[in-house]
């Protein structure tokens, strides 16, 4: 007993200041990407709003409620095989108390809930709202700016201070679009339209994720959300706009070959490249070297992370749906330089 | 007073009453309301059946002073028990009559219920007769009803049952089913608890609210055969177009669609090399592209979907061999389509 018992009780104090470590150090950092408390646009501010003063009634009741129970342990114990504690039997002051006062509580906290949820699944319309498509795919997310002919993925572009009217689809599993410091998280279903409005304050990359398990690569399923003045906004809508341009053989052969590695080794059969493919499966790469990452935001786009890449996806991304080519060196490095070409 | 069991039809009763009246303001389709009057008109019945042969769930109170019973002579003339099989051979007329008007299927099934309610009716008073011993019974038990009889039964109404519940799910609308099949499952949820929850039960009264259940369920399921199945929307798309690659070669060197139609292709892939089916304006590096379906290794298949191009003449290949080529034409949406071979359009881009 006490040589076992001494050891689960080391092993119990070792595993408390673990997690009271890690607890502390989540509340340190200001700078955490994806804090969901701290709220840079409307939406994620009001959702702040009902979630603070709920988190603080609650913990108020955790410790009533805690300290009532510990107190009657204590107080109420039975103190000796002989004696019995007084056994009583109703008492309608306490019931009343503890039946109305949470109903009160409650009632009060389902108010502003309801109103917040209501508001929240309002779908703005109007010619001050920007409407996004975001499809959820296994494991990456594409960005449709209907009317302006635009499709980008993993990182989405919005102008600050409007609102964003997003809609959100599945390709293929249930997905759950999440930038928790601009918005709360709605799932994305197959065949099914659903919506969520966000909005920066301020210009800055704002980072989220899927949320919902969606498979193997679910965690690097990641996701950006560039706020950017209404100009920088309009311009980079119609640079995505363009159709790409073929690279010219003689000034750039090895881009050239690439273009031509792009369609014979079937790159073009899965990705769009606006005026040289039409694949419907994987991003689109019109504009690659606009977005500052690839593969569901896992990887930052640079010629090293691109040659990993392009010779094993799925070494590099868990069950990425994109299979291994069997490309030779040469290849890979004719697709970059073809691939540095979609500015 | 009326016994809970009753009280509990009563109450299925107006739930029934109150969904027809929604169902038909909400749906307004004849067959749904039919099948919930059926089943309110049902738990009625059943319930004032039930409510007269109540019997008080608590015995009498007698006063601690009261005198003892007296007792008195009875007679001990045998009374024949009752029977359910009356009410099998009710419904199994009932199939039968039925089944004469719409479809034989019903009526041989009404016939075969009506022997086996007839059999057991008859077994019943068999039993009545003298030379009905306790070892006969254990043999006819033994031999007959638990290894034969009992799973047959059980199965077969369990099959007629599942089948009136399907006849009733697809004849209301696609609402008004999700609305039985929740009906349905409160009644069986509810039955079985009231059941669970009553120690002692008289076994005549089990009897007869499964007959009631069995009865309405498939009384609703013959409704719903008559009233026959609800229009289900049908996807209608073009003709699929069929397209084989093998020994690195398309079977087709032309493929004919309309413009503007969406297209559905059914791509096969014999080969276990990599091929797939792309379509582009022109040839070579400056081809503009129209679709590039997803590339794979066989012996597999893929449909492609994609809205044919304006009216014109174009290529179609493979990407991972450009040998593998034939022509798309996309036909303007006035043409009428031409026998296969006879497409002779202006030439596109």
């Amino acid at each position: 007993m006490s040589d076992a018992g001494r050891w689960t009780s080391g092993r119990r104090r070792l595993v408390l200041v673990a997690a009271a470590g890690m607890l502390l150090a989540a509340c340190g950092d200001e700078e955490l990407p994806q804090n969901t408390f701290d709220p840079q646009g409307p939406v994620s501010r009001q959702l702040d709003d009902l979630i603070k003063p709920v988190g603080i009634i609650a913990g108020v009741v955790f410790v009533l409620v805690m300290t009532l129970v510990i107190y009657s342990a204590v107080r109420f114990r039975r103190r000796s095989e002989d004696e019995a504690p007084v056994q009583v039997h109703g008492n309608a002051k306490a019931e009343l108390a503890w039946t109305v006062a949470p109903a009160v509580v409650l009632a009060v906290v389902g108010v502003f809930t309801v109103g917040t949820v209501f508001e929240i699944n309002e779908v703005p319309a109007g010619p001050d709202v920007l409407e996004v498509t975001v499809t959820g795919h296994q494991w990456w997310w594409e960005y449709e700016y209907p009317g302006a002919g635009v499709t980008t993925a993993n990182e989405m572009h919005i102008p600050v201070g409007r609102k964003v009217a997003v809609k959100l689809l599945s390709d293929d599993v249930v997905h759950s679009f999440w930038p928790p410091k601009l918005a709360g998280k709605v799932d994305v279903i197959p065949n099914r339209v659903n919506n969520m409005v966000i909005e920066a304050e301020k210009p800055g990359i704002y980072y989220g994720q899927c949320a919902e398990f969606c498979g193997l690569s679910h965690a690097n399923m990641k996701l950006r959300v560039v706020a950017q003045s209404q100009a920088d906004f309009d311009a980079w809508l119609a640079s995505n706009a363009r159709p790409a341009r073929l690279p010219d053989a003689e000034l750039d052969p090895e881009a050239a070959a690439g273009a031509a590695l792009f369609r014979a080794r079937g790159c073009a059969s899965c990705h769009t490249v606006k005026g040289y493919a039409a694949g419907t499966v994987g991003p689109d790469l019109t504009h690659l070297q606009q977005r500052e990452t690839f593969a569901g935001s896992m990887f930052d786009l640079d010629e090293k992370n691109l040659r990993r890449w392009l010779r094993d996806p799925p070494a590099e991304k868990p069950g990425s749906l994109m299979p291994d080519l069997d490309l030779s060196e040469d290849d890979i490095s004719s697709l970059i330089a073809y691939l540095d070409t979609l500015e | 007073m009326f016994s809970l069991a009753s009280k509990l039809l009563f109450a299925l009763t107006a739930v029934a009453v109150a969904l027809a009246i929604g169902y038909g303001f909400d749906v307004d389709e004849r067959a749904g309301v039919a099948i919930f009057v059926f089943v309110a008109v049902a738990a009625a019945t059943a319930g004032v059946a039930l409510g007269g042969a109540a019997v008080p769930d608590l015995a009498p109170e007698v006063p601690p002073d009261a005198p003892p019973p007296q007792w008195q002579a009875t007679s001990l003339a045998p009374t024949p028990p009752g029977t359910g099989f009356t009410l099998l051979a009710a419904v199994a007329v009932t199939l039968l009559a039925a089944g004469a008007a719409v479809s034989w299927e019903l009526a041989a099934g009404g016939a075969v219920l009506l022997t086996v309610a007839t059999g057991g009716w008859l077994a019943g008073v068999w039993r009545l007769h003298p030379n009905w011993t306790p070892r006969v019974q254990s043999r006819v038990s033994m031999r007959l009803l638990v290894p034969v009889g009992l799973p047959l039964a059980t199965v077969g109404l369990a099959l007629l049952i599942a089948g009136s519940v399907s006849r009733i799910l697809l004849t209301v609308s696609k609402n008004g089913a999700v609305m039985v099949a929740f009906v349905v499952a409160s009644v069986i949820f509810g039955a079985c608890a009231w059941v669970a929850s009553r120690p002692r039960l008289a076994s005549s009264a089990l009897v007869a609210l499964g007959a009631v259940a069995a009865t309405s369920m498939i009384g609703a399921g013959i409704a719903g055969a008559v009233a026959g199945e609800r229009e289900f929307h049908h996807e209608e798309g073009e003709e699929p177009i069929v397209v084989v690659a093998e020994e690195v070669a398309f079977d087709v060197s032309e493929i004919t669609v309309t413009a503007g139609e969406p297209v559905v292709m059914e791509f096969e892939n014999r080969d276990d090399v990599f091929h797939n089916v792309a379509v582009y304006a022109g040839e070579g590096p400056e081809a503009k592209p129209v679709f590039n379906g997803v590339g794979f290794a066989g012996e597999d298949e893929r449909t492609y979907t994609f809205d044919a191009p304006p009216a014109g003449r174009y290529t179609f290949v493979c990407d991972f061999h450009v040998n593998m080529k034939g022509t798309f034409v996309s036909l303007p949406e006035s043409a009428a389509k031409p026998p296969a071979g006879a497409a002779e359009e202006p030439h596109g881009e």
